[in-house]
């Protein structure tokens, strides 16, 4: 039995048993189907057409013929006998070529290499001399400068006896291994580069940085979405596919041999590299992702009291996870402070060197899960806040990530009329997060949206920017930004009344954990000193707009700063910053988890904050007197 | 006394400070707190409720407006209780066992108050002993709340507890919860909203119409 597929005008054939799902199809045919919400039949977003063939479309059987192409969820529908012919919409798809951020900004520092290179002699031995290829190597080791004691695994001393047979000269790779200190690989001297690779693992797209491990050059960086996606587009619902019978080994398997490896393949085919120089892997991301990538079931961090199965990840060997790198090479997974504040903010703290500031700092790593860390003294409060992904463009009638043809920038010029650019240049495909925010922000300055979210139909009539937008079946209020005829699929791209009260929510999440935590600690807004963005989002944000609008707190532009991949650096920090493990456990002991949803002035706080840009418009002082100033 | 037309107009626009102002003044006057909360506070929450399932008022607005509602109901509950009101029925509702959100549970939980129920929050963390008590006391729903796919299953042992209670509905919903899951755990009723959810309580117990 055998389904074609038609994807972007071309047709792929997938062999499959009969009663397989079109979407389990579909993902075997390569195609990037979108399965937000873990195929469960709940978000709508993988709708296909079917064109031809039997079907069973949540059970019941349905005849196609081509005159009668019909709309079906491609999770809940299975062929049934006979050959099929399916239609795979664009937008059913997962936004290919994601303009992903790769960049951060942390001091320099000296590289300080955590897994280091000596090239010794290995003495041929004598038998008056009781000893051994393995004792002899330590010896050279320590003779040449290296540790003592360090030795290799069972594995690798299986190889040593073919390798002195080459010759006695070896570059030897060693680094920490659980407490002590192992010989990770030995080669001819000279023939291998020494290779590191830092990995950001996020929940939606996963960042790889190739790095000489002992000059600290980064010579290359590549980026993928997660392919755990097609699971289930948040944490929550990654772990209840994990449930299924071998969902865990099919999400490791997928983030793993399906993301990293490929951007592991990527990575040495540029730079003309053999992965097996790869030695040492570190890598960070949220508690929910370091426990997939390692294999560890993850369930005890979806409902109270949110236990991971480990906070603290012992080095592993690339071997047991699959990594197509040497598989003798040592895999550093950084630590946890909670099952909701993962490695990924432990590598923002490390990078942001948040334990060593003076005065009051906050970090926000602002994602679907909004995590927020705040420094009061020698404390480190953390608290995640479920901002959802509106920000990521899901759930917004044109929303969509931030890959080529998004619109990135929007600009209320005189009319009102609306300027923009999109990523690539693009003719424009959706609204990613930054341009939202634009959006939301200068709407609200224009007195096009009130405090509440709501359009002034007037206006936007008289500037012939009135839509409607269909919303569950009825017609809602919209605002027409990009006209038809600039858009990649010929339809006006609009905002809708709903979309802006889902960013409202969104933007609420984040404003309020902020104030809450500050709460918790006893402080309110104005005693923050420094407020530390991290991740790729809030790189490509307009930073007033996002005071304006209420998302963020309204301090001078000399009080923020903006880190980038904060998680992809600590992983680099990992790899070569000096002190950089200690100051993980630093971090991880000192973390307090707060729940927000536990504390009492949170729900206030959130209702406050889904007004712009807030019902409490004393802390917004500075954005309010820039939006009553006159539009330049 | 009819319609506060002010009043009325404090709760729909979520103006906190102005509808305790108002009830407070009223109150001082001599005006019957029963009236004053069944013929505009009442009143201004369903209509906000049914703008809402309508697509006219978003989340936002219904939060400012269940919140100047609570500010109200505060003062006016203990002299309603003394004067003996009914409430048109009772309910129970929790956020289920796991699951510490409870901001959308509190909306629909403002929103059955607001619609004259007498509700029973049992909070966050909820589980099936503390939803029996709840039942024993006198309600006749349980409404069960649940914001990620991890602590959705605990809905079904709840249902399944309650399943041959005759007169005991089980009605569920929160962001991940489907029509569809509702059918399969077995529950009486799905809201979609909560706007929706007055509607649906009332229909589960018989009230509609």
């Amino acid at each position: 039995m055998s389904v074609r597929f038609r994807i972007r005008g071309e047709t792929r054939i997938q062999d499959g048993p009969s009663g397989s799902a079109l979407a389990d199809l579909a993902f075997a045919a390569g195609i990037p189907l979108n399965t937000a919400c873990g195929a469960r039949g709940a978000c709508g977003r993988c709708a296909v057409v079917l064109r031809e063939g039997t079907f069973a479309i949540r059970g019941a059987e349905v005849n196609v013929t081509p005159g009668s192409p019909r709309r079906a969820l491609a999770c809940g529908t299975r062929t049934v006998s006979a050959d099929a012919f399916v239609e795979i919409p664009d937008k059913s798809l997962v936004e290919q070529r994601a303009s992903i951020a790769d960049d951060f900004a942390i001091p320099p520092f000296p590289w300080t290499p955590v897994q280091r290179r000596t090239t010794v002699s290995v003495s041929a031995g004598d038998w008056e001399t009781a000893s051994s290829d393995v004792e002899r190597l330590a010896l050279a080791l320590g003779a040449a400068g290296g540790p003592a004691g360090a030795a290799p695994d069972l594995r690798l001393a299986r190889e040593l006896p073919e390798r002195l047979a080459a010759t006695p000269r070896l570059d030897v790779s060693w680094g920490p291994f659980r407490g002590g200190v192992d010989v990770t690989a030995a080669a001819p001297a000279g023939t291998a580069r020494h290779l590191g690779l830092a990995v950001d693992i996020g929940t939606t797209t996963v960042v790889a940085l190739l790095a000489d491990l002992d000059t600290g050059a980064a010579i290359g960086r590549a980026s993928a979405y997660n392919a755990q996606m097609r699971r289930g587009d948040d944490v929550a619902a990654r772990i209840t596919a994990s449930l299924a019978p071998g969902g865990l080994d099919l999400l490791q398997s997928l983030v793993v041999c399906e993301t990293v490896n490929r951007l592991v393949g990527e990575l040495c085919a540029k730079a003309g590299c053999a992965p097996e120089a790869i030695v040492r892997v570190t890598a960070a991301g949220n508690t929910v992702m370091a426990h997939l990538f390692l294999g560890l079931p993850p369930a005890g961090i979806g409902a109270m009291p949110f236990q991971p199965v480990r906070r603290r990840h012992p080095e592993c060997r690339a071997r047991d996870l699959g990594l197509a790198v040497n598989p003798n090479a040592i895999v550093d997974v950084l630590p946890s402070m909670t099952g909701h504040v993962g490695g990924d903010l432990v590598a923002d703290a490390c990078a942001a060197r948040l334990l060593d500031r003076k005065g009051l700092v906050a970090l926000v790593d602002i994602g679907t899960n909004g995590e927020i860390l705040l420094c009061p003294g020698a404390r480190l409060l953390c608290a995640a806040t479920a901002a959802g992904p509106a920000f990521e463009g899901a759930g917004l009638r044109h929303g969509m990530r931030a890959a080529e043809g998004a619109v990135d920038h929007v600009r209320w010029t005189e009319g009102p009329k609306a300027e923009w650019t999109t990523i690539g240049g693009a003719p424009a495909a959706g609204f990613c997060g930054s341009a939202i925010i634009d959006f939301v922000a200068q709407s609200f300055r224009a007195g096009l949206l009130d405090a509440l979210g709501r359009f002034d139909m007037d206006r936007l009539r008289a500037a012939g920017l009135e839509a409607r937008a269909d919303h569950r079946g009825r017609p809602i209020h919209a605002c027409r930004v990009v006209p038809a005829e600039a858009t990649a699929a010929g339809h006006a791209l609009t905002v809708s009344e709903a979309d802006v009260a889902e960013i409202l929510k969104a933007k609420a999440a984040i404003h309020a954990g902020i104030v809450t935590l500050l709460a918790a600690a006893g402080r309110t807004l104005d005693d923050l000193d420094t407020l530390i963005l991290a991740g790729g989002f809030a790189r490509h944000i307009h930073l007033r707009h996002a005071a304006w609008m209420g998302l963020l707190p309204d301090l001078p532009a000399g009080k923020i700063e903006v880190i980038g991949n904060g998680s992809l650096a600590g992983a680099v920090l990992a790899l070569g910053g000096p002190g950089a493990a200690a100051e993980f456990e630093r971090i991880v002991r000192v973390a307090e988890p707060v729940e927000l949803n536990l504390r009492p002035e949170f729900e206030s706080a959130y209702i406050d904050s889904m007004l712009l840009p807030n019902a409490d418009p004393s802390a917004f002082a500075a954005a309010t007197s820039e939006m009553s100033a006159p539009t330049r | 006394m009819a319609k506060n037309d002010a009043l009325f107009k404090a709760v729909s626009t979520g103006q906190r400070k102005e509808v305790e102002d108002i009830v407070q003044t009223e109150l001082a006057k001599g005006a019957n707190p029963v009236e004053l909360l069944m013929d505009s506070m009442i009143p201004a929450m369903r209509d906000l409720g049914e703008r809402f399932s309508r697509n006219e008022v978003y989340v936002p607005q219904m939060l400012i407006g269940a919140r100047a509602m609570q500010a109200g109901l505060n003062i006016l509950e203990p002299l309603v209780a003394k004067a003996g009101h009914k409430p048109l029925g009772t309910i129970c509702i929790g956020t289920v066992k796991g699951d510490l959100h409870d901001i959308g549970k509190n909306l629909v939980a403002m929103m059955l108050k607001g619609a004259g129920f007498k509700v029973i929050d049992l909070g966050v963390n909820v589980d099936i002993a503390k939803f029996e008590k709840a039942v024993n006391d006198g309600a006749q729903a349980v409404l069960l709340s649940a914001l990620l796919t991890t602590t959705m299953p605990y809905m079904k042992a709840v249902a399944d507890h309650f399943k041959a209670r005759a007169g005991v509905k089980v009605i569920v919903g929160g962001a991940p919860v489907t029509q569809g899951y509702a059918d399969e755990i077995g529950a009486h009723g799905y809201a979609e909203d909560a706007g929706a959810s007055v509607g649906i309580v009332e229909k589960c117990l018989g009230l509609a119409g």
